[in-house]
């Protein structure tokens, strides 16, 4: 039995120099969001299996990379050319030598990575369906059929997607589903980012077809919508040194506490705790899990109230008026 | 020194009048506190409050915090800021504040608005207005009162310094950080968000808020530049005179 399943259609290869000194150093290490996350999980003390594809020669050292860090690996192995990026990073900041976005997956490919999916799910606590970095790789139908599934199968799916290929997951149906709040702005859910917008977008999330719906803002509080409670849950606003992989590492701790079948305030909870060290240093898909229990100490959940408040628009009002009997 | 009346239309137990009141004691003012013994949301300009002895009854009230006279008059927002305005409460007030009123009042429906009707009163009746508003939504999770205060405080030398006659519509974003926010000038959204009375006073019926942002694109509008988390301002002017229809007016 492996704790956690993922799908990850396609880890990249990602290479990246680093160091201040002339040279520096080249890091050669698999990536990509479900790659992350799987990394995370190990972390956390979970057993990791990945199905995705790996595509000639960088999918064939990205295969062996994973399978280096104890993930087990359930290829679908082709020719052609695989998702790779190559990162300067000597300066201090990103620079991009070469991002590629890899050949797209052909029927063949995907019927054999479904079957996979559906075949090691059953020894599985929970999935997560992950995406790959590129647009165009595969249907974002694929995420729906899946969903069904795997749901059908028994088997809790848990997606971190957004726009077209979430919209195709919530229609297969999920039990969990994670996004930002940049993500809503991006697909219109949302304009501002008041609490009432945010718990709005994640009650249609949940009618779409999720049993719950995490909403991440960043520093500010994230919004749990699970069933019909409403929560917010704050953890202490961090300095960040790095954002990035945040959203991973909630997603992160919360399945791997959810493999362990803790509750899912408690899963969000850790979370939460996750995210935010996850901001404070260098390097996605890394943390300590006893730093990350220690500031689970200082999360705090609280209910969003209704506060007994009703907004009508003018219409009905208008259609609310009634003639009384005397 | 300069005299104003803080008054609003949520009652004179609101947390954000008791807010307002503070700021303007901070700022040096001579402030009387007089506002409707009861919720009074969604009345507008109305002068209802006389009793049937034709007599408009009041009651002192110690707030904590706050020491200056208050009273908690039974009667309209906007009757309070017109018989303050000829003297009811001594010096006639610069200036009536009126707020900080629970839920927005954007929009041309703040013509319907207690907050907005009471500052309006203020500048009709020689002297001037600011109507303040949080914007707390449906789900608030803490109500920025005090936030929302300061930054209407930065907005009260500006208004006493204006012309008689000046009236202003204030709306905060129910957020922490809102003090640090800078007032943006806003057009009046077609309908906009304004609070209403729900039940009779006194019987915590729900909140109603009468809201109709369809239509609603233009982005300097009080509606869009709210709902983007920005703090807005709009002068605004009550009744006056215009042109008569061409074929009814002679020339
Ligand atoms: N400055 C911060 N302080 C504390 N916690 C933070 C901070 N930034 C992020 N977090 C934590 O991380 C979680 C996820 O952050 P965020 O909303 O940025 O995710 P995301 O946009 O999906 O991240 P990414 O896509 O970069 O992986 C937040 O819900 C919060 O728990
Ligand atoms: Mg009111």
């Amino acid at each position: 039995m492996t704790d956690v399943l993922i799908f990850a259609p396609a880890p990249l290869l990602t290479v990246t120099l680093e160091g201040d000194h002339p040279g520096g150093d080249l890091h050669v290490h698999s990536g990509g969001q479900g790659v992350w996350q799987a990394r995370m999980l190990r972390t956390l003390g979970r057993t990791v299996a990945i199905v995705g594809s790996f595509t000639g020669e960088s999918g064939r050292v990205v295969q062996h990379l994973l399978g280096d860090e104890g993930i087990e690996v359930h290829p679908v192995v082709r020719t052609g050319r695989g998702p790779a990026y190559v990162h300067d990073r000597r300066t201090g900041q990103r620079t991009v030598v070469a991002e590629l976005a890899g050949d797209p997956l052909s029927r063949h490919d995907l019927d054999e990575l479904y079957a996979a999916v559906l075949r090691e799910a059953m020894a599985a606590r929970i999935v997560i369906l992950s995406g790959p970095a590129d647009e165009g790789i595969l249907p974002d139908d694929v995420y729906r059929r899946l969903a069904a599934d795997l749901r059908a199968e028994g088997v809790p799916v848990v997606v971190d997607l957004a726009g077209a290929r979430l919209e195709a997951a919530l229609a297969g149906g999920v039990t969990l589903a994670k996004v930002s709040d940049a993500e809503l702005r991006e697909a219109r859910e949302i304009r501002g980012d008041s609490v009432d917008e945010v718990v709005a977008a994640g009650r249609r999330l949940r009618d779409a077809g999720a049993r719950s719906v995490v909403i991440t803002r960043a520093g500010e509080p994230l919004v749990l919508i699970d069933g019909e409670h409403a929560r917010l849950v704050r953890v202490p606003r961090m300095q960040e040194v790095d954002p990035n992989g945040a959203g991973d590492s909630l997603l992160a701790a919360v399945v791997s506490a959810l493999a362990e079948d803790r509750s899912l305030l408690e899963a969000i909870a850790l979370g939460a705790a996750a995210g935010a060290l996850n901001v404070t240093r260098h390097g996605l898909g890394t943390g300590d899990p006893e730093a990350i229990h220690r500031l689970r100490a200082r999360v705090t959940v609280e209910e969003v109230g209704d506060d007994d408040a009703q907004v009508v628009t003018p219409d009905q009002l208008a259609a609310r008026a009634e003639v009384d009997d005397r | 020194m300069s005299t104003v009346l803080i008054t609003n239309d949520d009652g004179i137990d609101s947390p954000g009048l008791h807010a307002l009141a503070a700021v303007a004691i901070d700022e040096g003012l001579e402030v009387v506190v007089a506002a409707p013994a009861s919720e009074a949301s969604g009345s507008s300009a109305s002068i209802i409050g006389a009793d049937h002895d034709g007599h408009v009854h009041m009651s002192r009230r110690e707030i904590a915090g706050l020491d200056v006279p208050c009273y908690a008059v039974r009667a309209a927002p906007a009757l309070i800021a017109l018989i303050a305005a000829h003297g009811a409460f001594g010096d006639v007030p610069d200036a009536v504040l009126s707020g900080i009123n629970r839920g927005a009042n954007i929009g041309h429906a703040v013509l319907h608005s207690g907050t907005v009707g009471a500052a309006l009163t203020g500048g009709s009746s020689g002297g001037r207005g600011l109507a303040v508003s949080l914007d707390v939504g449906m789900h608030p999770v803490a109500h920025e009162w005090d936030a929302a205060a300061a930054l209407a405080r930065g907005i009260l030398r500006p208004l006493l310094a204006a012309v008689p006659g000046t009236v202003l519509n204030l709306n905060v974003p129910n957020r922490a950080d809102a003090a640090g926010l800078r007032p943006e000038p806003a057009t009046l959204a077609p309908f906009g968000i304004v609070q209403t009375t729900a039940a009779e006073a006194g019987e915590g019926g729900v909140r109603l808020t009468v809201a109709d942002l369809e239509g609603e694109h233009d982005e300097r509008s009080d509606a869009s530049l709210l709902a983007a988390g920005r703090a807005t301002l709009t002068a605004i002017t009550a009744v006056g005179e215009t042109a008569l229809p061409d074929g009814l007016s002679r020339s």
